[in-house]
């Protein structure tokens, strides 16, 4: 059920847990830690992290540059730079990886937005993802369909 | 509190009279134009065909030809003014429907059986909670919903009138034919939801027929099959049968379905109320003032027979505007004709029920031909986005808990809780248990009939067992009889309250009683949901079960975890999906990848969550939700970042602190001023990333370069474009091991042992490497490799031990993880490159 591939030498030769890279999930799992954040470090009857430290990791951002804490974020004064779509706002934190995966969450429309692919199949020089853009254009469809 | 006073007395003194309320669906009849119209329709019937307006036989549509023939019969010769059909298939209401419309001289009633919705009689056709569900749904906006939703698909199958809601009182739980049908034993909530629904229902364009006029609900017979008697007093049949139907009438609602049900402390005749002058008329019209359509229940019906009358003359006479499915309806028409000619019924009768008849037509759109139904796109128009929400919305609101004893639901301590879920009655796969293990790891069991001893055994180590009833049978009772005494028992009934009674001994050591009233898939989603936290709970018993709970009981518990809804539910347009599906389909076509998995979720639900294309080449298998995916750097902010946010959360760290003061490494190397905030900004001054080839190939096995931009037959090794390996180069074997050792016990890869002498060496390389020229933002992993670092040497404990268990798996978050198996790893030929 799993597809591993080597994308990051790092992480292997680390034994496989590493700072960078190295973690396999399934979508249902990231949205329950994305959830989590939502909730201000409560989910379901576990708080694993208190509110104060949600506030400050997912709301910081650099002020010399787009990255939050820890966090990709939206570069709202460089749209062609930003990593995630137009109408993402500021307040929109996540990240990307180099299979093609991403997650992002919104807190202000409350929404959670994950796409987990093995795009580096056959080989990571795979270029048609890059061209597809599909990650932003996957995340817009969300903010257009709003009512 | 006056008005149920004057009722009773209205009640008690023949003459009184309760003051008649205009039905609100009439509205656009008081003008010239619905005159015009009834007058000109009048005027061009003959007697007899005045007298058919009043009929409306009941036809099978799945007959074919014979089917055609029944309702040209009665249709183009006997004229009458409506039907009602039997079982059939969609395509044969619509065939039928559309058949009868174009041959009826005026356009017919098309009336409809449609307590739980279009399903009831057509197959594959949404099918709503059952009304004993719904009795439970303590927001009556949701029953207006259901109406409004109701009426749309009646609309769009060519019907104007339901033959709904059920407003019995059900306070008989022993009755045979109204029990799920009824809202309940409680009549102010039978009242409400039922007004609700029909609100809804009329404000959609089709009438309601609240059911079944003066109160069905306390029997123990089936007027279906025998004279079925109510032997409540008229103040008991004041204060609890009539009541929806006051209600419903003083609401301004149209049309009420008088049933064949004898109530003597009203007539003491032994009439049905369907052939009493005294209850349909001096009852229902002229006490409780009701101005709208007065259907009869079926005419073939047993309960409506009596001995040496025609019951269709006795019922018009008792005041039935509408003789619905009599076994004889041309008969009819002549035996009434023949009774008018005798003076036995009066013309002025005959006037005022076919006027009224026909003003309803027009109330619902039917002075004009109806236009013809087309199939085409009709199913799914009917199975929208809108009926999904409702459909969820309604089965949530029902869920009921019972009981709850020390907070067991939602269930909780996902990392430690070992969950079993014994699926009684039904298989062990259905979305259920699908539904239970997207919250957290579930072992799922099911069983028909018994369970084996092994099994018993077994669920005795789980500290919860989750018992899913899904029938009655006696085989169910034994199985949840033979795991009363499981530790942890958290029952859930998938049945309506009078079946689970019957389960009433099994239940005595039960944490947990949740009702979900119906097997529905809605209602088994819902379920699921409530017992992992996905929804409110809010349902309250609709009735009494002396031996488990009263009425009313209903312990609220929170939403804390996600739930799973539709896009249209959290204020998403439905078509979210179609340019999901769009969008990724181009993308596996284009070979931009092989599969993946998109979930979109808003307010606290999972609106959209699917797998797509496959893992890898043509061969490999599909992809399910299951499916896990190397996150990449992704994995900075699911794995490292939550650790890392633990560890500041425990006060470990503060983020001005310099790294160097938890990483000795650090120290002396130029980056003893590097903060935290620096790493997680990826301003650091750190290089992007570590070439690991040079450190890790043994430069001894290659003659410079490593590594070449283009192939030549020293470098045929490809990691990637551009960059072609030395084909004689291996690995180190001081830092690594081609065997699994003490001091190499981590396996990286096939036949690649890795150990704590690896980690140092590239760590040690990471605190080394030669800063930029400045700190300007330059994403980096080598941030995050310092930040792993920094959190082990706090917290004392591996990263991926800490964040499993500090983070992750508290979530029920069960499948995210470091090293998933070793079947993944990458295998290297030999010693030779990784990449290979």
């Amino acid at each position: 059920m799993i597809h591993g591939y080597v994308h990051d030498e790092t992480a292997d030769f680390l034994g496989g847990v590493s700072g960078n890279a190295g973690v396999f999930s399934n979508a249902g799992d990231v949205a329950k830690l994305c959830q989590m954040w939502l909730n201000g470090g409560k989910y379901g009857d576990a708080t694993v992290l208190s509110s104060p430290t949600v506030e400050l990791f997912t709301k910081s951002k650099s002020p010399t540059c787009r990255r939050g804490l820890g966090f990709d974020k939206p570069d709202t004064e460089n749209l062609e730079n930003s990593p995630t779509c137009d109408e993402a706002s500021a307040a929109v934190y996540g990240h990307l990886g180099f299979t093609g995966t991403v997650f992002w969450v919104d807190p202000e429309q409350d929404i959670i937005f994950i796409f987990l692919t093995n795009r580096v199949y056959p080989t990571r020089d795979n270029s048609a993802f890059n061209k597809a853009n599909i990650r932003p254009e996957l995340f817009r469809q969300v903010y257009k369909s709003i009512i | 509190m006056l008005k149920r006073v004057l009722a009773v007395l209205a009640l008690a003194c023949a003459t009184a009279y309760a003051g008649a309320v205009t039905p609100t669906i009439l509205k656009n009849t008081d003008n010239p134009d619905c005159r015009r119209w009834v007058d000109s329709v009048y005027n061009s019937l003959s007697e007899r065909e005045r007298i058919a307006q009043l009929i409306f036989p009941k036809i099978a549509p799945n007959q074919g030809a014979s089917s055609r023939a029944a309702i040209k019969k009665y249709v183009e010769t006997g004229k009458v003014g409506g039907l009602l059909f039997s079982s059939g298939t969609l395509e044969q209401y619509v065939e039928m429907t559309n058949y009868a419309q174009s041959i009826a001289k005026v356009p017919l009633m098309m009336t409809f059986d449609g307590e739980w919705g279009l399903d009831m009689r057509i197959k594959n056709t949404p099918h709503f909670p059952s009304n004993m569900a719904l009795g439970a749904v303590s927001n009556p906006d949701l029953l207006y919903d259901y109406g409004r939703e109701m009426a749309r698909q009646c609309r769009l199958t060519g019907i104007q009138v339901n033959y709904a809601p059920v407003v019995d009182v059900n306070s008989n739980p022993a009755n045979p034919v109204i029990g799920f049908r009824s809202f309940g034993e409680d009549p102010a909530r039978v009242s409400a939801l039922g007004v609700a629904y029909s609100r809804g229902l009329e404000d959609g364009g089709v009438l309601s027929t609240a059911k079944h006029f003066p109160g069905h609900g306390d029997t123990s017979t089936d007027s279906h099959k025998e004279r079925t008697i109510v032997t409540h007093s008229a103040q008991v049949m004041d204060d609890i049968d009539l009541m929806p139907f006051r209600d419903y009438i003083n609401a301004g609602l149209g049309g009420i379905m008088v049933g064949h049900i004898v109530v003597p402390s009203i007539d003491d005749s032994a009439r049905p109320a369907s052939l009493s002058h005294k209850i349909s008329t001096e009852l229902l019209r002229d006490r409780m003032g009701f101005e709208g359509l007065v259907f009869t229940d079926a005419l073939s019906m047993k309960g409506a027979r009596m001995q040496g009358l025609n019951s269709t003359i006795e019922a018009l006479k008792a005041g039935a505007d509408v003789i619905e499915s009599s076994s004889a309806p041309m008969q009819d028409i002549s035996d009434i004709y023949q009774a008018v000619k005798a003076g036995k019924i009066s013309e002025s009768v005959i006037e005022d029920r076919c006027r009224r008849v026909l003003r309803y037509k027009y109330a619902l759109g039917l002075n004009n031909r109806p236009a013809k139904i087309s199939l085409a796109g009709l199913r799914a128009k009917l199975n929208s986005p809108r009926c999904a929400v409702v459909l969820d919305e309604l089965a949530q609101a029902s869920i009921t808990v019972l009981r709850n004893e020390q907070d067991i639901l939602p269930l909780g301590k996902l990392d430690k809780s070992r969950i079993a879920i014994v699926n009684i009655g039904a298989s062990a796969e259905n979305n259920f248990t699908d539904l239970c293990r997207r919250y957290t790891n579930v072992d799922v069991f099911a069983a028909r009939h018994n369970l084996p001893a092994t099994t018993l055994k077994k669920l005795r180590d789980y500290d919860v067992v989750v018992a899913a009833v899904y029938n009655d049978s006696t085989g169910s009772r034994n199985v949840l009889a033979s795991i009363a005494d499981a530790p942890g028992l958290v029952t859930v009934f998938m049945v309506n309250p009078y079946k689970m009674n019957k389960f009433h001994a099994s239940l005595g050591k039960a944490r947990a009683i949740v009702l979900a009233y119906d097997d529905l898939p809605q209602t088994r989603a819902a379920a699921a949901m409530a017992i992992f936290g996905g929804i409110d709970v809010s349902g309250k018993l609709p009735v009494n079960l002396p031996r488990i709970a009263p009425l009313g009981t209903g312990i609220r518990m929170q939403k804390s975890r996600l739930g799973y809804t539709t896009p249209e539910a959290r204020g998403l347009r439905a078509s979210l999906t179609d340019s999901i599906d769009s969008i990724v389909g181009a993308g596996l076509r284009s070979g931009a990848f092989p599969g993946c998995q998109v979930l979109i979720a808003r307010g606290g639900d999972i609106v959209f969550e699917k797998a797509y294309g496959k893992k890898g080449g043509e061969n490999s298998g599909k992809v399910t939700l299951s499916t896990l995916y190397d996150l990449a750097s992704v994995s900075k902010a699911t794995g490292t970042l939550p650790g890392i946010m633990k560890a500041y959360d425990t006060g470990l760290f503060r983020l001005e602190d310099f790294a160097s003061s938890y990483i000795p490494g650090l120290r002396g190397t130029g980056k003893d001023s590097i903060t935290i905030s620096q790493l997680l900004y990826h301003e650091s001054g750190m290089p992007p990333a570590l070439n690991m080839f040079p450190l890790m190939m043994d430069s001894t096995t290659y003659k410079s370069p490593l590594i070449k931009r283009r192939r030549d037959a020293a470098h045929t090794i490809k990691i990637q474009n551009g960059a072609w390996g030395a084909t004689s180069a291996r690995l180190r074997r001081d830092i690594t091991s081609a065997q699994r050792t003490d001091a190499f016990p981590i396996e990286a890869a096939k036949g690649l042992w890795v150990g704590q002498s690896t980690i140092d060496t590239i760590m040690g390389r990471i605190y080394n490497i030669p800063l930029r020229k400045n700190n300007n933002y330059t994403y980096s992993c080598l941030n995050f490799c310092l930040l792993l670092d920094m959190e082990q040497r706090l917290t004392g404990r591996p990263h991926d031990e800490y964040v499993a268990a500090e983070i992750w798996r508290p979530l029920g978050a069960q499948h995210i993880t470091y090293r998933p198996t070793l079947r993944h790893l990458p295998s290297p030929s030999g010693d030779t490159w990784l990449c290979a």
